[in-house]
């Protein structure tokens, strides 16, 4: 027994003394994946992936390193072959834990981002929860851009997109909800769009949120502005807050939303969906050119009101026409919501859905709320 | 006459119950002569060339009689004038030793307790616990008298349990006085003391206290039993007792309580427990014991109740940490790396790449560093304590972080996982070892084998029964009363409405 | 075994509850029809019911006599039935032994160690439930209550975290293609695990023990399965069954401020699960196996449940396909259905027969010694 216990703890030991981890799982042997761009060459049929890795040598001293991390430029007929040969330059292994996002180029199409995409599903270090987004050229631009700081560019990049998402700017995609929309037959879903901008002093390049990538099936792409994409998310009722400017007879204002809900209903109109749209939003008026210092009036709150509906009113007719009619694309759900209230008649229109979509009615009704008016009194 | 003495004067007439007879002293032969002569030579063989025993002969009246006692076990001036002096001008005109031996023991030295020993053995019993010893020629009995005054400490505050409102009043070393401490705190008649002998060459005193009308005969039955039974050469310390009154099975923790508090032992006397004190150690026990009576200490019941939940809150807080912690960043810096935060990963793995071991080695060195520095903390004098806390400071500090063979982060670690460990001293032992535990086990396993070690001490410390009392009560089994006094204390308004006795709480086997 | 040591009747369902939560964070999607996300949801209930129904038996055989085993109550219309009823019961405990074991071994090397030999791995937590079955019942219930709050919080966590994910447009209608495989899978995961006749059989280990104290437990794991599975449904949506345990992918989306990516720590809490039903498994087969032989080697028992559980567990997961041939098998809900329903009502049959007998023979006598004492 004593023996035993002996060789027991004596394993143990050996176990625990030794360098040799399983699988060189230890931190230090170990490849932080900032962030991942993926691109796709054409001519070569490969794929063309942008890695951004953290440096961690001559780390633990006082000053941050000049450059805390670094790009590795890999290829591979799939991402796995490309990682592989990631392994090989570094002789680490790759920790997706830590990737913040991963964004896909322009030449990559539907097909092709979710054949890619397979890849981190089944991945065991790769999250679900990873942001998507989508870039106006080249990943590689997005991801190995540097504005010049010492600030981790993945790091950067994941900020503009959950500011831009908290303003409405764009939505917050993440890989899960890729594949859930994808699933859906009906549906073409969405990433944010991202692009490299210079700043007025043409000093800095800085990666901006500038819209909404559509992935539609068709060969074209399909883009929307900010402003467009704030609508399409009024539509999906996923508004947090964000800012927009109406105009009135007296004068232009700055409306802050403070909440948004929308319900859509399903009805059926000559054996096509029906879909009645309706926004209740509350704002706030940060700022109006009409009263010139003055105090303001009940009259010219209403006046605000009336242009903020309508104008809420004309951006989701717009996009909701350009999407369906226009590139014949479901990025709202409509399908879901017309399967969920209508299975039956929904069976028998699903198979040519892109084609009915152009078809297909819709109403959309807003109404908003001046909650605040600032500082500025309300004239009796 | 006798030498002067080194020590406190100790007037105590505290009435004690006969020491249990050991085999030892059985051993001695025979009962006491009739002559003093060969009484005195038996004890002269017996302690051999020891230099302490002193012998006086004299007579009175003719008769002859021999005082005995050992050197620096008895008080001077108690000798001088409550015994020899009286016996030595008795004006008592009868020559018959008998006679003389009556008068002496009643009229005579009747200012000091005095006993009377048939057998040698007896006799050396006394004798060795500082009695002075008086053999009348014709009498084969001995007049013993309680003479002691040994040198001993006097109540000083408790070194181990300081507290912010309790008493500044800690047991001493010699138990007597710490009877007459807990008399003190509980003035009731049904508080026994019951004087058992343990060590077969040291012949300890030891002293089961109880309340009898509140703890279970059972298990006072099942403690005495349990001394009896000791099978001990000698008892350096209340430690040696602990492993005869624990549950049974291995166990990183002890079932058996301690306290160098007198206020805290009577309180618990009063819960229905029964405690142990040993002569020679200022460490009482106590039995039954709870777990989470490690994380209680007297100022939680004298501060507001607020506070008390605070303080034990963070008590818990603490041992986790102290036990888990080193375990946890090994197993997260080996195998789960993503729970590290975003912005905290990069420092770590800065930190980690330098170092030349594997996160688990260079974990358990530091920690066998802290384990060394604090024993020489502990053990060294006082006066070249600054020389080692300069040494750790800079050498584990500083230079290694410097040098590159250990990261900062792990020495954050072992910082934080010291201070927590200081916190709950009664856990100190336990909490050390499952540490290095589970740092090997997190290393080699990952989180998975830190859940599996936990689980495997939680299956064990919910085996433990103290006494029949569930080790892990109140929380499991649950007991709804008894939860006002265990993570928080409900305040005195509250406990005191309803009176809670440890063998009757939930899953005890009394319930 | 006589049973000198008694849990209460909340620690012993308690052991049942984590059984089968283990069960429900362990849940394989796909591995036999694929069901919408809806029809998932609606599985529960089926689950809750069928559930409910099987535990009728039980409690009809409580009513009866809610302190005596049911392998004595076996023994004492035969003892060869009794010992037959033992075998069975064994083998069904390992099986559902075995199962656990490999859900949890294909649980840790998917998510945590994929690299690395599971054989060595898995050694250690069948080790920690021998010990726990060494310790006794009494240690597993008192364990099983620390336990039932981590698992508590954790679940409080992943769901409150998650709820904001939850989106209604991923539940497509219900029953849209058909009823048939909800309630298949339903009655798949109500046979997953064999809780429902260890209460027949460790009675003389519960004090105060009611009898529709079961119907609480099943009432407990009904809403469990029905809410775990309706948040993995609104959250995932068809994600999940892109996923092999899709319990775990839900804890991956659960964060809460800087507290995130506490998925493997979610995991090893839902893992102290797996140790209690394992412990719980070895501590019942090592009591049928001194039902059986009758010699007190406690632990000779334990460690041969370990051992065949290990060896079966190497067995059933050395690959998924493998593993899904056996969960998906009919024999699971048959064995089920048997040792959960035939077998409580075939010993209360047994008993109400020998007893309308012995009713029979009591009335003969009656009627013999009558005319035995008639004059005429």
């Amino acid at each position: 027994m004593k023996k035993l216990s002996a060789l027991f703890f004596g394993m143990v030991m050996i176990l625990t003394f030794s360098s040799c981890s399983y699988g060189e799982t230890e931190l230090k042997n170990r490849l932080i994946i900032e962030g991942i761009g993926i691109d796709y060459d054409e001519k070569e049929d490969m794929y063309d992936l942008t890695v951004q890795v953290l440096v961690t040598s001559g780390g633990g001293s006082d000053e941050a390193p000049e450059n805390p991390a670094v790009n590795y430029s890999v290829k591979g007929k799939t991402i796995a072959e490309a990682v592989g040969s990631l392994s090989d330059t570094t002789g680490k292994n790759p920790l997706y834990s830590q990737n913040r996002i991963i964004v896909a180029g322009s030449s990559l199409t539907r097909e092709k981002i979710v054949e890619a995409l397979d890849y981190f599903i089944r991945e065991y270090t790769a999250r679900a929860d990873v942001l998507m987004a989508a870039a106006a050229g080249d990943a590689k631009d997005i991801i190995s851009n540097s504005d010049g700081s010492s600030e981790i560019s993945a790091k950067i990049i994941e900020g503009a997109i959950q500011e831009s998402s908290v303003n409405s700017k764009c939505e917050n995609t993440e890989l899960y909800n890729i594949v859930n929309l994808y699933n859906e037959d009906t549906t073409t879903f969405t990433m944010p769009l991202l692009e490299v901008t210079t700043d007025r002093n043409l000093t800095a390049k800085t990666v901006k949120v500038t819209g909404t990538r559509v992935f539609s099936s068709g060969e074209d792409e399909n883009r929307m502005s900010d402003m467009e994409t704030m609508f399409f998310l009024f539509v999906s009722d996923k508004v947090q807050s964000g800012t927009f400017s109406v105009e009135t007879q007296d004068g232009a204002g700055a409306l802050d939303i403070i909440k948004s809900k929308t319900k859509t209903k399903v009805s059926v109109k000559d054996n096509l969906p029906f879909y009645e749209t309706e926004v209740k939003c509350t704002v706030d008026l940060v700022e109006y050119d009409g009263t010139r210092f003055g105090n303001i009036e009940k009259s010219d709150i209403l006046k605000i009101q009336k242009a903020a509906e309508s104008y809420i009113e004309e951006g989701m007719k717009e996009v909701i026409s350009r999407q369906l009619k226009e590139e014949k694309s479901d990025i709202f759900r409509f399908g879901r919501m017309f399967m969920k209230a209508q299975p039956e008649l929904y069976g028998k229109l699903s198979e040519n859905w892109s084609e009915i979509l152009p078809e297909i009615g819709f109403s959309v009704d807003a109404q908003v709320t001046v909650r605040r008016i600032g500082q500025e009194t309300l004239k009796a | 006459m006798f030498e002067k003495l080194f020590g406190r004067w100790n007037n105590s007439k505290i009435h004690l119950s006969e020491p249990v007879s050991k085999e030892d002293t059985d051993l001695i032969p025979g009962g006491i002569s009739k002559t003093v002569s060969e009484n005195i030579s038996a004890l002269r063989e017996m302690f051999g060339k020891s230099f302490d025993l002193i012998i006086k002969d004299t007579d009175v009246n003719g008769i002859k009689l021999s005082f005995a006692v050992l050197d620096g076990m008895y008080d001077n001036l108690l000798v001088s004038e409550a015994v020899v002096s009286p016996v030595l001008n008795t004006d008592y005109s009868v020559c018959d030793p008998d006679m003389l031996y009556e008068h002496i023991g009643k009229f005579r030295a009747s200012e000091c307790d005095s006993k009377e020993a048939v057998t040698m053995g007896e006799a050396v019993q006394f004798l060795l616990s500082g009695f002075l010893l008086l053999f009348i020629d014709g009498v084969p009995r001995c007049r013993v008298f309680s003479v002691q005054g040994y040198p001993k400490r006097s109540v000083e505050p408790p070194e181990s349990e300081a507290q912010e409102n309790g008493s500044h009043e800690g047991f001493v070393d010699m138990y007597k006085d710490n009877v007459t401490l807990i008399r003190r705190r509980l003035k009731s008649p049904y508080l026994r003391f019951e004087s058992v002998t343990a060590g077969d060459t040291s012949n300890t005193s030891l002293c089961i206290c109880y309340h009898a009308k509140r703890a279970d005969p059972d298990i006072v039955n099942r403690v005495r039993d349990s001394l009896l039974n000791m099978k001990l050469d000698i008892v350096p310390g209340s430690g040696a007792v602990r492993p005869f009154l624990e549950a049974k099975g291995l166990s990183f923790f002890s079932s058996v309580g301690s306290t160098e508090r007198p206020d805290v032992f009577a309180a618990k006397i009063a819960e229905g427990r029964v405690g142990v004190i040993v002569d020679g150690t200022p460490y009482a026990l106590i039995l039954p014991y709870l777990f989470i009576e490690n994380f209680h200490s007297l100022d939680d019941y004298l501060n507001r109740p607020y506070y008390s939940l605070i303080s034990r809150t963070l008590k818990l807080f603490c041992f986790f940490v102290a036990v888990f912690l080193p375990g946890i960043y090994v197993a997260v810096g080996t195998f789960h790396q993503e729970i590290f935060p975003a912005d905290i990963i990069f420092e770590i793995a800065s930190s980690l790449q330098e170092t030349p071991f594997p996160l688990v080695l260079e974990s358990i060195i530091i920690h066998f560093i802290y384990e060394i520095v604090r024993e020489a903390g502990l053990r060294m004098p006082k006066s070249m304590g600054h020389a080692v806390s300069i040494v750790g400071a800079l050498v584990i500090g500083d230079a290694a972080v410097t040098a590159g063979l250990i990261s900062a982060p792990m020495l954050i670690v072992v910082a934080i996982t010291a201070i927590c460990s200081a916190v709950i001293s009664p856990l100190h032992q336990p909490s050390s070892a499952l540490r290095l535990i589970f740092i090997a086990v997190g290393g080699i396993m990952g989180l998975f084998g830190i859940m599996l070690g936990a689980s495997l001490v939680v299956f064990n410390l919910c085996s433990v029964n103290s006494f029949g009392v569930p080790f892990t009560a109140p929380f499991s089994p649950f007991d709804r009363y008894a939860m006002r006094d265990s993570v928080f204390f409900a305040g005195w308004k509250k406990v005191g409405k309803r009176f809670i006795q440890i063998q009757n709480m939930k899953g005890s086997d009394k319930h | 075994m006589t049973a000198p040591v008694k849990i209460s009747s909340f620690q012993f369902y308690n052991i049942l509850f984590l059984s089968r939560v283990f069960a429900v964070v362990t849940y394989i999607a796909n591995l036999r029809i694929d069901l919408s996300p809806s029809d998932k949801a609606a599985s529960s209930v089926f689950t809750a019911l069928y559930l409910f129904v099987t535990c009728i038996p039980t409690y009809l055989l409580l009513r009866k006599d809610s302190q005596s085993s049911i392998i004595t109550r076996a023994s004492c219309l035969s003892p060869v039935f009794a010992k037959i009823l033992c075998i069975v019961y064994i083998a069904d405990f390992l099986y559902y032994g075995t199962v656990t074991a490999a859900r949890f071994e294909l649980l840790i090397s998917s998510v945590m160690f994929p690299e690395t030999n599971m054989a060595f791995f898995m050694l250690v937590p069948l080790a920690v439930a021998g010990y726990g079955a060494y310790k006794g019942i009494e240690a597993q219930g008192r364990a099983a209550a620390f336990f039932l709050v981590l698992v508590l919080l954790s679940f409080a966590f992943v769901f409150l975290t998650i709820l904001k994910d939850f989106d209604p447009l991923n539940f497509p209608p219900l029953f849209y293609e058909g009823a048939g495989g909800s309630a298949a899978i339903g009655a798949f995961t109500c046979a997953r695990t064999g809780e429902v006749f260890s209460v027949a059989l460790l009675l003389p280990f519960v004090k105060n023990h009611k009898n529709h104290h079961i119907f609480l437990w099943s009432a407990a794991v009904g809403v469990t399965v029905i809410a775990a599975d309706t948040v993995i449904s609104g959250v995932l949506g068809t994600f999940g069954n892109t996923q092999l345990f899709s319990m775990y992918s839900v804890s991956v989306l659960a964060e809460f401020g800087f507290v995130e990516r506490m998925d493997a720590v979610i995991t090893c809490i839902w893992m102290l699960c797996a140790v209690v039903k394992l412990s719980f498994t070895v501590f019942a087969c090592s009591y049928l196996l001194l039902c059986l032989f009758g010699k007190k080697l406690r632990l000779l028992y334990i460690s041969l449940t370990a051992a065949a559980l290990f060896a079966g567990m190497l067995a059933v997961s050395s690959s998924v396909l493998n593993f899904a041939s056996v969960v998906t098998s009919a024999f699971t809900i048959y064995g089920y259905v048997f040792t959960a329903c035939v077998v409580p009502l075939a010993v209360l049959l047994g008993e109400k027969i020998k007893q309308n007998k012995n009713n029979k023979n009591i009335e003969n006598k009656t009627l013999i010694s009558d005319s035995a004492g008639d004059p005429q």
